[in-house]
């Protein structure tokens, strides 16, 4: 009954007390320790598999994927990398403009932002399979709100766990776009190189047992 | 090792073997995600004709243009017009004609010709700017000199390549180098206007770059031409398909209205007609690069239009709806390819493909598929839905790649009310629009019958619930006083 409980408050009470009171929602999550990291982990996996399903049972009507070929990896891949992208980038330069929120407060932040727009996504999912064309409206129309909200939750959730103005908030949004295209310049550069040199040493093995 | 080896001889042999059987050429269509699915051939290469099987015939060399009308080729060499019946006997040739004045004149660059339904026929003579129009007879009745073309650079001379004419008499002229668009004449040979004007097209960026570029540099960038015409043919219903050479090649075929407007049909999810969608990018394997070009283009009495591709040297066959029916030819000098093809037509159920480069007539003939694809179109054409859906059917029992068979089944099933039966054939057909319809009905068909009985039982469920719950609260109070 208490485990049932517990699960009651991280999934349905708190999440649903963080959208209703944000601000002070946000900020009991950082200061009273409120919210659950399992919880914001289960929000991360669950958005990976809801792009998988998504991907393959979107109702045919407006669902032009190939799902005879679909690499799942890929696509939990896609959904998990831009969240570690997003949560690695803001908290590089949040850390130094004397944001308060830690690394792992940011990824519980965003987790939470990300809550709305799973939930919308499912009910976008299961109504694609049920509406006509002229009725496809609906769920893009569903689907452009959880984004709305992903990003308006998301903003404050920063600004309350960092402790910044709104100005300041707004300007650490910008830097922490910069900063992800910084990341994927050298992340490239690294691979780039790595494959360079991995070819290179292939090419000297190879020279090497030709000459033995 | 040895037996590994032998096996895959074996299946070499066997694929061989297949590849030999295999007839027809290019046996491919593109499925819904653009993707080549093998197809077995709609026509095969049943004859060619050389000068050789004909005894008045010295050469058929610089073959330009044929048209079909009432039973009879008509084809133009450069100096040289040749009539055949539909199963190619030479009716008349001739290297020459009487002109007005009753001299003798010889052809000379002849090009496009044009037959009407009376069998007064046109020549164009890019050459000598000008048409003649002759009667089935072959007498000259008139030359149509320039029309005196207004708006036009002076200097541009007028080169009439390709023509048609409609039942009203006027007549739609290609004029090479006029970038204006098509010409349009009345029926006394004045000049009326220009017609399916092409606009150029470009962009900001190009734009920008253009305006920055020294003038050093701009000229030698290319110019800014809009699209060429190149061909043209008139349907049954009066329009115009006109084939056009662009480099960006965005509609590289249309079909144009009284105003000269592109109306050619085609669905929202589907590609513009437009040959091959697949594209070889590479350009060191010597295989043709780039998007396909039409240059000729023919249309028959149910809709379907044929376009030959100069690129790869194929013929595509789309129906009304621009839906890709079938693809034959290809580049080569086996039966069924081509060199140098200038034009194609319908002959009755018959394709026929001029080949310039190879001085060859080839005539293509319908296969069992072919017939029952071209009698389902032709059903559905004219509106005979369980006639078409039989011969989809049938269709598909050669072809279960045939996408257009699924959705054409799938459309007679949701007329005849299976729609829960058409659901499933639109989506192997991959067609959204009567999809949607099936869903229609099923839907309301099932929310009719089960929304009130669910939402009851829904409510029921809510209620006892709620008194459950009320009940226990009690429960637990009394408990808790005593």
């Amino acid at each position: 009954m208490k485990t049932l409980r517990k699960i009651n408050f991280a999934c349905r009470k708190f999440p649903a007390y963080i959208m209703t009171h944000p601000f002070k929602g946000f900020d009991e999550m950082k200061s009273e320790k409120k919210g659950s990291i399992w919880f914001c982990l289960f929000v991360l996996l669950f958005s990976c598999v809801l792009n998988v399903l998504e991907y393959v049972y979107t109702g045919f009507l407006v669902n032009y994927n190939d799902i005879y070929q679909v690499s799942t990896l890929y696509l939990m891949l896609v959904t998990a990398f831009p969240v570690a992208l997003f949560v690695t980038g803001n908290w590089s330069v949040t850390s130094l403009m004397n944001g308060k929120g830690k690394y792992l407060e940011i990824f519980m932040v965003t987790m939470y932002a990300l809550y709305p727009y799973c939930v919308l996504r499912v009910i976008a999912l299961i109504l694609s399979n049920f509406l006509l064309l002229d009725e496809m409206a609906i769920v893009s129309a569903i689907k452009g709100i959880g984004v709305a909200l992903l990003a308006f939750y998301l903003f404050i959730g920063l600004v309350v766990i960092h402790e910044y103005s709104f100005t300041q908030g707004v300007a650490v949004v910008f830097l922490t776009l910069f900063a992800i295209l910084v990341i994927v310049f050298v992340l490239m550069l690294a691979f780039s190189l790595t494959a360079d040199v991995w070819d290179f040493l292939r090419t000297v093995w190879r020279e090497a047992r030709l000459k033995m | 090792m040895k037996k590994a080896f032998s096996f895959f001889l074996l299946i070499l042999i066997a694929m061989g073997s297949f590849a030999v059987r295999a007839e027809g050429s290019s046996n491919y269509l593109y499925d819904s995600h653009s993707r080549m699915v093998p197809s077995p051939p709609a026509y095969v290469h049943e004859r060619t004709y050389m000068s050789s099987d004909f005894d008045e015939l010295p050469n058929l060399k610089g073959m330009q243009s044929a048209c079909m009308k009432n039973g009879k080729i008509y084809v133009t060499c450069l100096t040289r017009l040749i009539i055949f019946d539909r199963d190619f006997n030479l009716l008349y040739t001739s290297t020459s004609y009487t002109g007005l004045d009753g001299r003798k004149t010889d052809f000379d660059s002849s090009v496009g010709i044009f037959v009407t339904d009376e069998g007064d026929y046109y020549i164009c003579e890019p050459n000598r700017s000008r048409i003649l129009h002759f009667s089935e007879e072959h007498e000259l009745i008139r030359v149509l000199d320039n029309p005196g073309i207004t708006g036009v650079d002076a200097s541009v001379k007028y080169r009439p390549t390709q023509m048609v004419v409609d039942e009203a008499g006027r007549m739609f002229v290609v004029a090479k180098g006029m970038y204006e668009g098509i010409v349009e004449l009345n029926s006394d040979g004045t000049f009326s206007s220009f017609y399916g004007v092409n606009e150029v097209q470009f962009n900001l960026w190009n734009l920008l770059w253009r305006n920055i570029s020294t003038s050093a540099q701009r000229a030698k960038q290319s110019l800014w031409l809009p699209s060429d015409f190149t061909n043209l043919c008139i349907d049954p219903d009066g329009f115009i398909f006109a084939t056009v050479q662009s480099s960006s090649a965005a509609e590289s075929v249309m079909r144009l209205n009284a105003k000269g407007e592109n109306i050619l049909r085609v669905d929202d999810d589907d590609p513009y007609p437009s040959g091959d969608l697949w594209l070889n990018q590479y350009t060191s394997t010597g295989a043709p690069v780039g998007p396909s070009e039409f240059v000729a283009v023919d249309v028959n009495q149910y809709g379907v239009y044929i376009c030959l591709d100069n690129t790869r040297k194929r013929v595509f066959a789309y129906n009304e709806d621009g839906k890709l029916l079938f693809i034959f030819g290809g580049p080569g000098n086996r039966k069924g390819y081509f060199r140098g093809p200038v034009d194609v037509d319908f002959i009755g159920d018959r394709i026929m493909v001029l080949d310039s480069t190879a001085e060859t007539i080839e005539v293509f003939a319908v296969t069992d598929y072919g017939r029952a694809l071209m009698s389902a179109v032709e059903a559905q054409y004219n509106y005979d839905y369980t006639m078409a859906e039989s011969y989809w059917r049938k269709a598909l029992s050669y072809n279960q790649n045939l996408f257009l068979a699924y959705s054409g089944i799938g459309r007679a099933m949701l007329r005849s009310g299976d729609a829960e039966g058409a659901m499933e054939f639109l989506k192997l057909g991959d067609d959204r629009k009567y999809y949607s319809k099936a869903l229609e009905k099923v839907r309301n068909a099932k929310l009719k019958e089960y929304l009130v009985p669910v939402a009851l039982s829904l409510a029921g469920v809510l209620i006892a619930l709620k008194i459950a719950k009320a009940l226990y609260r009690r429960r637990r109070e009394r408990r808790q006083a005593a």
